[in-house]
């Protein structure tokens, strides 16, 4: 019985082998990778995390990086010439950031993906974004990016999309879920570098195919997170009189997509749940009231959730939102005799009825106005 | 193989001389009354020379000298009698002679008897009662056993006072001639485990005993895991909460440290403070003890096992801050630990032979040189030092040193697994350290209950320590008999 014990025990010990043991200050930690095409070829840039002790024991050394880049025939080729430049060898499982230029998003797409979803060692959770301009250069905009450990630029990016809902943070995992689903396309968030050499996140990349195909704008972004229930909380302000305003905060939202085939045509519900509260009237006293105010504020979030949609069925037609998706998971019979025309056929001339509730929490009530 | 006394004084005087070696302690003293003499043998060193003035010589005086009636024949029966010793036994053998001489009694003898009588004049060596210094207690009795038997049984039944509290003497040691006390209440306790103690005590043969650890380790089920499956107090409160709960007690002469048999895991995480405060409060802290038991098993190891393994399973910002702190440490992290563990160890343990006077020298020591030059001089990065302190005070949350010993033992087996296979080593000897641990007896008593074997009633007072009102029932697994604890008043019944 010992014995059996004994050999239970020292079967894993024997075959699992010496793994891959290295000290944490022998690794290179790769925090952002940027992928560009150049003759042909890959070109990976890499910033790695500078951790070398300086002799002043000051919190500023800390957020250096340096950037390394090198040309491959696939990634791992690109990255293994890179690992001959570098002094220590490379670690990419604490990756934040990776940056495709535009030409790889257009073609490349599932092809460098597999190398990121294949490797163990790598990350899945990291923030995805297209730059229109070369990785290269972006990058190194970012290597005197002096936050630490983030980059500001993913700051901003997770801030913008927790805090008001105006950006959109997709992980790699995130968007490979959308890639490979039925009935869904993704989008990413564009990066782009202006003349002075400041970053900026605005636009939406749109995907068809596991292709881009198209810009959107990123004043759409609210309305899509409104669409994908993805909003945390955000800002709705809409004009009452001719130069006055009104601002509510959304504290809450909730969106139930629903589906239903009617006469062979799907049609899609949307009902959108939203918690708010007042936060600036500019009006006069006719126009402060609540109920107004309720209505108007449905008004103007129905109004940007039939733009964005409306905007994708031009001639976009690509079905970022994944009422496909929903269509597949609750008629399943249903989708697979339309599957291959839902995009073409289907999805522009897609009924969508929007019905937007919302429910004033804190109705900022004071006395005396000042008005 | 008894010996009968001698007729003659001379010739048993002669014959205890040549027992002891003349020891120069030995004290004989010979006095001629009217017609015959007599003799009095002592140990000065363990009998009360005032006590033997006092009993023996006085009443001598008074009833023998003075009083012509008294005849060679009836003068022992007389003086029998007469003394007005505590205790005191007529004996006829040698054997029992050197006995009872060598347990502090004064023995008297006469001419033509061929008898002796024993009276007890033992002196008393003891110290005082004093603090238990070995766990100490904010709240609570401060008392503490001494290495006085009767003392100690005193400090016990001075808190039960229950005529079934029994106590069942056993000497045990060819040449220390120990005596081994078991206490147990008679109408809570387990009959067959009392008898088990006993045989096993009895069974002994063993030249001394000279402390409670010596049979701790003799009669110990399991004598090969390093948890100490039979817990040693100084406290005598803690021994009767646990006569209380069924348990037996082992009370062993000239040692301050009284054995709790059987003993389970859960006890090292109580102390007998817990039930005087407040339970909420006394709840959260042995939350507390068990997660230091388990910082201080693992700690390292999983330091280790992040640092040269599993560098994903850490926040980036903390990966970073390991890899920076151990930028030109010329030692690999499996390394650096060691020495670390080690030197605490020699620390730890200079601290506690040293006397008490250089003790400071070794604070500074241990903590100013090694611990700040060692960083700046880069042979170990700082968050190691975090790391092994850490470790360090959370093991001595334990008084029991017993217990911190065997956390010192599977830390180091922690560690080594950590260095060779990463997370999977840790989680690999975790399962084969849980099993070992559930594996454990206690004098036939699963170690690890009330864990496991699960048994939903006692958690009431295992990790939380729920009011006393809920815990109305003892221990089903150590008390067999009168199981109800404690009666809450109801408010009907009034």
């Amino acid at each position: 019985m010992k014995k059996i014990f004994l050999i239970v025990f020292l079967i894993p010990i024997i075959i699992c082998g010496c793994q891959n043991d290295k000290e944490i200050n022998n690794l290179a930690i790769v925090n952002k990778i940027g992928i560009d095409i150049e003759n042909n070829k890959y070109k990976v840039t890499i910033q790695v995390i500078d951790i070398n002790k300086s002799n002043d024991d000051s919190q500023e050394n800390l957020s250096k990086s340096i950037t390394y880049s090198a040309l491959g025939n696939n990634i791992s080729e690109a990255l293994n010439n890179i690992n001959l430049k570098s002094p220590k060898s490379l670690y990419l499982g604490h990756l934040e950031l990776l940056i495709v230029s535009e030409e790889v998003a257009q073609n490349k797409m599932d092809k460098i993906s597999d190398y990121f979803l294949r490797n163990s060692n790598v990350s899945k959770n990291f923030t995805m974004l297209v730059s229109k301009t070369k990785t290269e250069d972006i990058l190194k905009v970012l290597e005197n990016d002096n936050s630490f450990p983030t980059g500001n630029i993913l700051g901003s990016v997770e801030n913008s999309s927790n805090s008001d809902g105006t950006s959109s943070n997709i992980k790699f995992i995130k968007f490979m879920q959308d890639l490979l689903s039925e009935g869904k396309n993704p989008i990413l968030k564009v990066i782009s570098k202006n003349d002075k050499d400041k970053l900026t996140i605005d636009d939406i990349a749109i995907f068809k195919n596991k292709k881009l195909i198209t810009f959107l704008d990123g004043k759409y972004n609210i309305a899509y997170n409104f669409i994908t229930d993805n909003i945390k909380s955000t800002n709705i302000n809409y004009k009452c009189s001719d130069k006055n305003y009104i601002g509510v905060n959304v504290t809450k939202s909730n969106t139930n997509i629903k589906s239903i085939i009617k006469d062979n045509e799907p049609i899609i519900y949307l009902d959108v749940d939203i918690n708010a509260q007042i936060e600036e009237v500019n009006c006069s006293k006719e126009e402060d009231n609540i109920s107004k105010i309720r209505s108007e504020v449905e008004k103007e979030v129905k109004k940007m959730i039939d733009d964005v949609i409306d905007e994708t069925k031009k001639d976009i037609n690509s079905d970022i939102f994944g009422f496909g998706e929903n269509i597949y998971q609750n008629h399943l019979s249903f989708w697979k005799s339309i599957k291959n025309d839902w995009l073409d056929k289907y999805y522009p001339n897609l009924k969508v009825k929007t019905d937007v509730e919302v429910k004033l929490d804190n109705q900022g009530s004071i006395l005396e106005t000042v008005r | 193989m008894n010996t009968k006394l001698d007729k003659s004084i001379d010739k048993i005087i002669e014959k205890v001389n040549n027992i002891t070696g003349k020891s120069p302690d030995v004290t004989i003293k010979k006095i001629e009354i009217s017609n015959t003499s007599m003799a009095t043998i002592y140990i000065e060193t363990i009998s009360d020379s005032e006590q033997i003035n006092n009993f023996i010589l006085k009443t001598v005086e008074k009833e023998i000298i003075y009083d012509k009636k008294i005849t060679s024949k009836n003068i022992l029966d007389v003086l029998f009698n007469s003394i007005a010793g505590a205790s005191m036994k007529k004996i006829n053998t040698y054997e029992d002679l050197i006995y009872y001489l060598f347990n502090g009694f004064a023995i008297v003898i006469m001419n033509n008897t061929k008898e002796a009588i024993a009276v007890e004049t033992r002196r008393n060596l003891s110290r005082g009662i004093n603090e238990a210094t070995t766990e100490a207690i904010v709240r609570g009795p401060k008392d503490g056993f001494t290495e006085n038997f009767i003392l100690n049984l005193g400090l016990i039944r001075r808190r039960i006072k229950d005529p079934k509290l029994w106590v069942n003497e056993i000497n045990v040691g060819k040449r220390s001639i120990t005596k081994i006390g078991v206490v147990y209440i008679k109408d809570i306790a387990e009959e067959s485990l009392v008898n088990e103690v006993i045989e096993k005590i009895k069974s002994i043969n063993i030249d001394a005993i000279i402390d409670s650890g010596y049979l701790r380790e003799l009669i110990e089920d399991d004598k090969k895991s390093n948890f100490p499956t039979l817990m040693s107090t100084e406290r005598p409160d803690r021994a009767s909460q646990a006569l209380l709960e069924g348990k037996v007690i082992v009370i062993v002469d000239n040692t301050p440290f009284v054995l709790i048999i059987p003993t389970f895991l859960v006890d090292y995480f109580h102390t007998p403070e817990d039930y005087y405060q407040k339970s909420s409060n006394m709840t959260f802290i042995r939350i507390i003890r068990f997660i230091a038991f388990f910082i201080s098993i693992i700690t390292p190891a999983y330091y280790v096992a992040v640092t040269t393994h599993n560098y994903s399973s850490i926040p980036t910002g903390l990966l970073l801050n390991f890899a920076t702190q151990r930028q030109g440490v010329p030692f690999p992290g499996f390394i650096e630990a060691l020495i670390m563990m080690i030197t605490f160890e020699i620390l730890k343990e200079s601290d506690i032979r040293l006397p008490s006077a250089a003790g400071s020298a070794v604070s500074i020591l241990g903590g100013l040189v090694l611990g700040d030059a060692a960083v700046s001089a880069g042979i170990v990065s700082p968050i190691m030092v975090i790391v092994i302190s850490i470790t360090a005070i959370s093991s001595l949350v334990f008084s029991s040193v017993d217990v911190v010993s065997a956390i010192r033992t599977w830390r180091i087996l922690f560690l080594f697994a950590a260095a060779f296979f990463g997370i999977y080593g840790i989680v690999l000897l975790g399962i084969y350290f849980l099993i070992k641990l559930c594996s454990i007896k206690s004098f036939g008593k699963p170690f690890c209950f009330p864990f496991a074997p699960f048994n939903f009633n006692e958690q009431k007072d295992a990790v939380l320590r729920l009011p006393k009102n809920k815990l109305t029932k003892r221990n089903p697994l150590t008390a067999k008999k009168n199981l109800i604890r404690y009666v809450p008043k109801r408010i009907d019944d009034e």
